[in-house]
């Protein structure tokens, strides 16, 4: 375990267990961010210092600071225009208390189409994170909390909606794992929200079901304690939810220091997610034509799809963390449930009917779903196998109609107006996006026919569905630059609940997110998350400068703390020094956490630097070396003398792996090289 | 002499058979693998390659031959010009009793083109030599330090034999057969059959 590593879980230890008691006075600023020249944007910090102290927030660009004195001490904010571009130091000082922080001015004239669309989508993620903080119940008295939470729209359902919010934190890369957790968001708003969401699960003494499993995983004895968020009847989606929160901690090893709740003081986050994961597979259905399924009370004969939803998140999310989920659940998933709800036009029931030629409450959410759930069955885009449940429907076959069936209601949202958002069930309705985003990302799907999107900026292929959500959620953000704005007020909910409040903004903050699950650890990232050769590693490459230039191939890894891969990781590649600096790239990870990454040696010769990022996390930096190998004088080009030369020792064994001579590495110096390096003479004028 | 003479050629015709039905391995022969020239005239042999299953992208090789009988005169690589219009040669020429053959294709040669000029095989050097005026007897053609090169120069072809030749001068004594190389299996296969088809020109006898 590396240093960073042992630093960062230390640090997240202190975080979930010190959150109760935040020992003497602290000011702190936002995070870094981007802000555009120009514009009236929000810059804020608090302190735990008492209203009506002195306060200066200077702006670091010359400009005057702002000098009052505090009236909310939660939410110092104020507006601000940059009217020039550069890096700025931001500074609040409250009495003696001095908190900085770096933003990023960007003039949007100068910018190409391409940066300017990143500068909008993390001006659009940070407001929204501003929301959601401006939002928190209790953010009054934010440093003196245990448990932070957040309402849904009129009041409602604070135990789930709280942990979207957690999450949408996480996602963003705001951890308590992630760093020394300082940060406004880590400190105040996503530990005082697990203890929330822990403070809120009950016990559930649970045994071998009647189908013979046995879900006391762990060192749970059987009958075992699980765990459940929630009592009245919401079992099934509510304690999917609480496995999204836990699971996208990061931090399963910190133990959890809450004598207020007895029923997981003491523990660790991994044992806690652990026994909740028990209670959801023992509440899986074990009869019926939805056996496998899950329903809104735990062990019902029906599935209900948004359950079944909730519940196939919560999972991956949970195996993707280091969670164990036996395999019989989704075997049992697979077999029932599933297959019972695919119809053959490519939708996904509402409620599994075991027809596939009738719809039962179709939409393109509901697809979403049936994309995650056929991910979680195992299901690939190549395999001729059958869905199972007695169906001919090839899983591949299902795969497609499912992909075929989102696209064709891409935008034309001809299913789906039964229980229905406003706004359908597409742009505008955060539980159809979200799922559709779930299911199309960890089925790695890049394009859809019908999304109707042109190509680019940048690479950006055209009817690139993501980028499209993206596209929408960046443009239709309420009042971005409003002290009191930065949520969605035209993105409502659900169907059932259609409304808009801090769930919502939750659901565009996971959509924005860069992964579909949880994020990879950040101490396994940053040391070995980006690897090249065959076996991997992450040693120097040395390849040689060809023409037409050759090609480099890294692969980036997420993983969880206990190396599970992480499926759905949306990874950033970019060479960052050398002949090559500036190349790009992007992609998803499968479903054994890699994504692969080619670029072509367009700048000869010299050492390329190559990292990757996962919103704010970065890897390992990899070297790869491009050489004229045939160059074996020395004077920067390949050409007939270097021939000659090599020619002259024809017959000679390589002197070692590098000798110059032998070109093509097979270890003897030879006819083989003269023509390998005949084919790589430099090119004249 | 006739007699040792047709045994010997016997026995080459012999074994470039078994090789060729034995197997697609690249062999390397000298062509034809024996020839008598009289004092003060030319001979002329080819150095071939057959059973090729791809293109070759360079070749190089050595051949010894005996100073005091045999003088080099001429030689061209790739005379059926299999390898592009515009090769690279390095070949280091003649020198006392060797020549010394280095011949790279044109590099806009592709391993298509190469290997739909050259087939299953193709002439890699037409070598003149000049008989001694003086001396006579038989000088061996040894090929040495063969290598064919892969069309992108990735690596040599592997599995490459070859088989040796003569020239007698003049009047020659008894002699045997050629030399084969290398030694291993191909080798004992290919002397095995030139065994059996000296013992077939026995009993025709």
């Amino acid at each position: 375990m590396s240093l960073r590593k042992i630093l960062a879980i230390g640090a997240a230890l202190a975080a979930v267990a010190g959150t109760a008691s935040v020992a003497g006075a602290t000011t702190l600023l936002e995070p870094t961010r981007s802000y555009t020249m120009g514009i009236s944007e929000v810059v804020w910090g608090v302190t735990t210092q008492a209203n009506g102290k002195a306060f200066t927030l200077n702006y670091g660009d010359g400009s005057a600071p702002t000098a009052a004195t505090v009236v909310d001490r939660s939410y110092i904010a104020y507006n601000h225009t940059y009217t020039t571009s550069g890096t700025f130091t931001v500074t609040l000082t409250v009495g003696t208390e001095v908190a900085t922080t770096t933003v990023n001015v960007y003039n949007a004239a100068s910018l190409s189409a391409n940066d300017l669309r990143n500068l909008n989508i993390n001006r659009t993620i940070q407001d929204g994170l501003r929301n959601l903080w401006y939002n928190m119940a209790n953010r009054s008295t934010f440093d003196t909390n245990v448990s932070a939470y957040w309402y849904g729209a009129y009041g409602y359902y604070p135990n789930p909606f709280t942990g979207l919010v957690v999450q949408a934190f996480q996602n963003q890369g705001y951890q308590v794992n992630d760093s020394t957790p300082n940060g406004i968001y880590e400190k105040y708003a996503v530990g005082p929200g697990l203890n929330y969401l822990l403070g809120n699960l009950s016990p559930l003494t649970i045994a071998v079901k009647s189908t013979g499993e046995n879900p006391c995983v762990g060192t749970q004895p059987n009958p075992c304690n699980a765990l459940e968020a929630d009592t009245t009847g919401d079992d099934g989606y509510e304690n999917g939810i609480a496995m999204l929160a836990l699971a996208g901690a990061g931090a399963l090893t910190n133990k959890v220091n809450l004598p207020s709740s007895p029923n997981v003081n003491g523990q660790t986050l991994g044992e806690i997610l652990q026994r909740v994961v028990n209670a959801s597979i023992w509440g899986q259905n074990s009869s019926g034509t939805g056996q496998g399924g899950w329903y809104y009370f735990f062990d019902s004969t029906s599935s209900d799809g948004s359950v079944d939803g909730w519940e196939l998140l919560g999972l991956l999310d949970a195996e993707g963390a280091g969670a164990t989920v036996p395999s019989w659940v989704s075997a049992d998933w697979a077999a029932h449930a599933l297959p019972n709800a695919i119809n053959t036009d490519g939708s996904f029931d509402y409620q599994a009917d075991g027809n596939p030629a009738s719809d039962y409450y179709p939409n393109i959410a509901k697809a979403g779903v049936g994309l995650s759930g056929m991910y979680f069955a195992g299901y690939t885009a190549t395999s001729s196998a059958p869905i199972g449940g007695g169906f001919t429907e090839t899983q591949a076959q299902a795969i497609a109609n499912a992909e075929s069936y989102i696209g064709s209601q891409w935008t034309t949202n001809l299913e789906g107006m039964q229980y229905g958002c406003p706004a359908g069930f597409n742009l505008g309705c955060g539980y159809g996006m979200y799922n559709t985003f779930k299911g199309l990302k960890l089925q790695g799907v890049q394009t859809l026919a019908g999304v109707g999107r042109p190509a680019g900026p940048g690479t950006i292929a055209a009817n690139d569905w993501y980028a499209a959500y993206v596209d929408w959620l960046v443009a239709n953000q309420t009042s971005q630059t409003s002290t009191t704005g930065g949520n969605w007020s035209g993105l409502t909910f659900s169907g059932v609940w259609t409304y808009s409040g801090n769930e919502t903004t939750a659901l565009a903050e996971l959509i924005l997110a860069p992964t579909a699950l949880v994020l990879p650890d950040p101490g396994l990232f940053s040391t070995i998350g980006l690897q090249q050769g065959s076996p991997l590693s992450t040693n120097p490459e040395t390849d040689n400068v060809a023409t037409p230039a050759a090609t480099h191939t890294v692969t980036a890894l997420t993983l969880a703390s206990n190396n599970s891969p992480i499926p759905g990781v949306t990874v950033n590649f970019s060479v960052i020094s050398g002949p090559n600096a500036g190349a790009t790239g992007s992609g998803t990870s499968g479903s054994n956490g890699e994504t692969t990454f080619t670029y072509t040696d367009n700048g000869g010769e010299g050492t390329d630097k190559i990292q990757a990022s996962v919103g704010t996390l970065v890897s390992n930096v990899l070297v790869e070396t491009w050489v004229l190998t045939c160059d074996v004088n020395g004077d920067g080009v390949v050409n007939n003398t270097d021939l000659t030369l090599i020619r002259a020792k024809n017959g000679q064994p390589a002197s070692g792996p590098n000798d110059p001579y032998d070109a093509n590495h097979d270890g003897v110096i030879n006819v083989a090289d003269v023509r390998f390096c005949q084919l790589r003479l430099t090119p004249t004028n | 002499m006739k007699r040792t003479l047709g045994l010997v050629a016997a026995t080459a015709l012999a074994s470039a058979a078994f090789v060729s039905q034995a197997e697609s391995a690249p062999l390397i022969t000298v062509d034809p693998v024996t020839q008598n020239v009289a004092n003060g005239g030319t001979a002329t042999v080819d150095i071939d390659v057959s059973g090729l299953t791809q293109g070759v992208g360079g070749f190089s090789f050595d051949l010894g031959f005996d100073p005091t009988l045999l003088s080099g005169i001429s030689f061209a690589n790739d005379p059926g010009v299999t390898m592009g219009a515009a090769p690279l040669d390095l070949s280091g020429g003649f020198s006392s009793g060797n020549l010394d053959v280095f011949f790279v294709a044109d590099p806009t040669a592709t391993e298509a083109s190469l290997s739909a000029a050259q087939g299953t095989g193709f002439v890699l050097t037409q070598i003149t030599f000049g008989a001694s005026a003086v001396n006579s007897g038989l000088s061996a053609l040894t090929l040495s330090n063969y290598v064919l090169s892969e069309s992108d120069g990735a690596t040599s072809i592997a599995g490459v034999a070859a088989t040796n030749g003569q020239i007698c001068v003049g009047s020659c004594g008894v002699n045997s057969a050629p030399e084969i190389d290398p030694t291993g299996a191909l080798s004992a296969f290919t002397l095995l059959a030139g065994g059996l088809a000296v013992l077939r020109a026995r009993r025709v006898k």
